[in-house]
């Protein structure tokens, strides 16, 4: 088995013992006549046959359907909630729970198929005989010859012969294969004299020149031995946000402390402080790194996919994955699933032709899609590519006037890069027929919403007749970011460093007016210019249009959507600190220019500047 | 209190760990001086265990433990042996002995190993 498989097989197996919990609780609450919960007893059970379909399981996915046949049954009214009726159901679901075990030991769901010998455990068994001892070989052997009762003694250390010979001290161990528990063996050597101390544990792995001696009789599965087993444990990611919550609230503890130790000028607690801080960076980067997931593991899912759908439409598709190892945080990785899923359907779906038409327009019979992930600067990049149809720009005109978004005179005026945007409105779809696949109502729109949630953003790239490029660029990491704190007109905003370029005071590079745009000349570089006290509507604006060279202010010169520079003009740069990000509630998020809210040192909560948002001209809704 | 049953040929060796026991709070119920009587000592009384010398007369000490054992599988036999009986001592243990004691007795040891084999504290 590839690794690839085996690894799209364990995110299956931890999915499908989800779900059966929830079957587990949720049937027995229904029995005692919580009857609202079989809307999601029904969708775990349809969900399981589901996934268990796409991956062959048959019998998995026989009994799943069986329960879902019931459930709706129960739903309808036409199965009523007898103690029998609930005893049929979590009998399905006990069988389903050793199917999960099973294809997690051997990759079958066939129950029938001769039941491997249970796995018997080894225990390793270290023995101290008390030192007033007599025939303490023959001590020895006694407790060897009682184990030989309990199960299979695999290894004796030191070896028997000498054990008999009594070349040994006091010590000796044994390592045992049995089905009994380690306390039932323990109770046993209770019985025996002369025992000063009985240690037991589970078998190491027996070293390399040992194994090749014993492997006869070692045998027993690899998964309960090894050392990597041992070293990894799992770990609830919710524990991970928890602590991740944790480190949040220290962060924001300390900032007041060194807000407090500025006010009071107490150098020592500043110093303190430092060592602090330090401290606390580094335990961030630890969390972060442990939420780190390659790519891959939603990756490997896609391959299946398309050949699926290819089957079913006899289209042509080459699908090439790149970059599966480069990491990104479990939560994000959680949420660009559909996004991926979407886009690759779309480019199946709207972008590929079939091969005739392929061929009739000079292109290879095979369609080409790929999907590939890398880390640039602090983003991570994913891109869908395609060799398709393209974006039609005058089809999506069309489209964005028919559906009533915008009015010819609109369209008229915009651009082709703006036009190709709007199909990431809500409501637009240009396909000319309702796809098998992608028309199931996640539009562009929400791949968009989705990716922006996330702290990142969508480009479309393309040409009519050559295939489209969707490029999401997401943080690899959320919650903690490094931000500068500024000025503007008396209120602070903090600005991710992130898309910070260079800082420059206003008077030392001149604020002009060019063709009626503001603009910043730097090193002779030309840069629009955005007023932060004009677009959140401060009360007091900067005056910095004088062009009097003790006009206070500095300019931010950030890059914008990942190709745009603009200068972002503030009344004074504050402060540069590590900060948590608070999700804006749900009616502020669409805020233009305002990604997220942070709560400072002193307890003030401050707006954190989206720059790929933010309204280049005219103001921001806040 | 714990009964047990004393299988020694010589009527010396069975006083003194008569003696023993009683110090140690256990009940000696029966003694039998060679195998058979053994056998039919322990069908009598039931003891809670045995402890059984090696050499002895009219079927040894193995032979009556291989009979006891087939008689009750949960019978547990203690072997009384010397320096030198370690080869018999071990076709004991593999026909089921639960231990063994060794002559010169000690009196501390002996009890451990009794009330150790019989799962009684102390």
């Amino acid at each position: 088995m590839s690794i690839d498989t085996e690894e799209f097989k364990k995110e299956f197996i931890e999915e499908a013992r989800e779900y059966l919990d929830i079957l587990n609780r949720s049937i027995i609450r229904i029995e005692e006549g919580e009857l609202d919960l079989i809307d999601e007893v029904f969708r775990c059970a349809h969900t399981l046959k589901g996934m268990a379909g796409t991956l062959g399981y048959e019998n998995l996915q026989g009994v799943s359907h069986r329960l879902e046949d019931i459930f709706d049954g129960i739903r309808s009214g036409e199965i009523t909630v007898s103690p029998d009726n609930i005893d049929t159901v979590l009998n399905g679901v006990d069988r389903i729970e050793r199917m999960i075990d099973k294809i997690d030991a051997e990759n079958t769901d066939d129950l029938e198929e001769k039941e491997r010998e249970k796995e018997k455990r080894a225990l390793k068994i270290s023995i101290t005989l008390s030192d007033d001892c007599t025939l303490k070989g023959i001590r020895a052997y006694l407790v060897i010859q009682t184990m030989e009762e309990h199960g299979e003694v695999l290894k004796i250390t030191p070896p028997m012969e000498d054990i008999e010979d009594e070349k040994f001290g006091l010590d000796f161990s044994v390592i045992l294969r049995t089905d009994e528990e380690e306390a039932e063996i323990r109770e046993v050597l209770n019985r025996i004299a002369d025992l000063e101390r009985i240690k037991i544990t589970k078998s190491e792995v027996l070293k390399e020149e040992e194994r090749a001696q014993e492997s006869k009789i070692f045998e027993y599965p690899k998964k309960e031995i090894t050392k990597e087993h041992i070293s990894v444990v799992r770990v609830d990611i919710n524990r991970l946000d928890k602590i991740m919550n944790l480190i949040g609230e220290l962060v924001i503890s300390d900032g007041r402390l060194s807000q407090i130790g500025k006010e009071y000028n107490i150098v020592e607690l500043n110093d303190a402080l430092e060592g602090a801080g330090r401290s606390m960076t580094e335990l961030q980067n630890e969390i972060m790194t442990i939420r780190m997931v390659p790519i891959s593991r939603i990756f490997n899912r896609f391959p299946r996919m398309v050949r699926d759908y290819c089957r079913e439409t006899g289209k042509k598709i080459k699908f090439v994955m790149e970059g599966g190892e480069t990491e990104l945080d479990r939560a994000i990785l959680d949420d660009i699933i559909d996004p991926l899923v979407h886009l690759i359907r779309n480019s199946m779906d709207h972008g590929i032709e079939l091969p005739e038409d392929r061929i009739s327009v000079g292109k290879a019979e095979e369609g080409y899609i790929k999907l590939s992930a890398r880390r640039e600067r602090d983003d991570v990049i994913v891109e869908v590519e395609d060799d398709g149809v393209g974006i039609d720009i005058e089809d999506v005109r069309r489209k964005a006037v028919e559906k009533g978004i915008l009015s010819q005179e609109e369209v008229d005026k915009l651009d082709d890069e703006v036009a190709k945007n709007l199909i990431l409105l809500p409501g637009f779809s240009t396909s000319k027929a309702v796809g098998e696949l992608s028309g199931r109502g996640v539009g562009m729109d929400v791949v968009k919403t989705r990716v922006e949630a996330l702290g990142g953003s969508v480009r479309i790239y393309s040409k009519k007749g050559e295939g489209m490029k969707v490029v999401l660029s997401l943080p690899p990491s959320m919650a903690i970011a490094k931000v500068l704190i500024a000025d503007v007109s008396g209120e602070r905003y903090a600005i991710p460093l992130n898309d910070v370029l260079e800082i420059a005071r206003i008077g030392d590079v001149g604020a002009k007016t060019l063709y009626k745009r503001r603009v910043l000349s730097i090193r002779g570089k030309v840069i629009p210019l955005i007023l932060l006290s004009e677009v959140f509507k401060n009360r007091r604006l900067l005056n910095i249009f004088n062009l009097n060279d003790d006009a206070g202010g500095d300019a931010i010169i950030v890059e914008r959507n990942d190709e745009e520079i603009i200068a972002l003009v503030v009344d004074g740069v504050l402060d540069q600190r590590d900060i948590l990000i608070k999700p804006l509630d749900r009616f502020l998020s669409d805020i233009r220019g305002i990604g997220g809210m942070t709560i400072l040192g002193d307890g003030k909560v401050v707006p954190i500047i989206d720059i790929n948002s933010l309204p280049l001209d005219g103001v921001s809704n806040a | 209190m714990a009964r047990v049953l004393i299988v020694d040929d010589s009527a010396f060796m069975r006083n003194l760990l008569k003696n023993v026991f009683f110090k140690g709070n256990l009940d000696t119920v029966g003694e039998a001086a060679d195998g058979e009587d053994a056998i039919t000592k322990y069908k009598e009384l039931k003891p809670d265990l045995v402890t059984m010398d090696i050499i002895m007369p009219n079927k040894d000490g193995i032979a009556a433990l291989k009979e006891i054992r087939r008689i009750d599988q949960n019978a547990k036999v203690i072997m009384v042996t010397a320096v030198g009986q370690e080869k018999l001592v071990k076709s004991a243990i593999k026909f089921g002995a639960k231990g063994y004691i060794v002559k010169p007795f000690q009196a501390p040891k002996v009890i451990e190993e009794v009330k150790t084999v019989l799962g009684i504290d102390g």
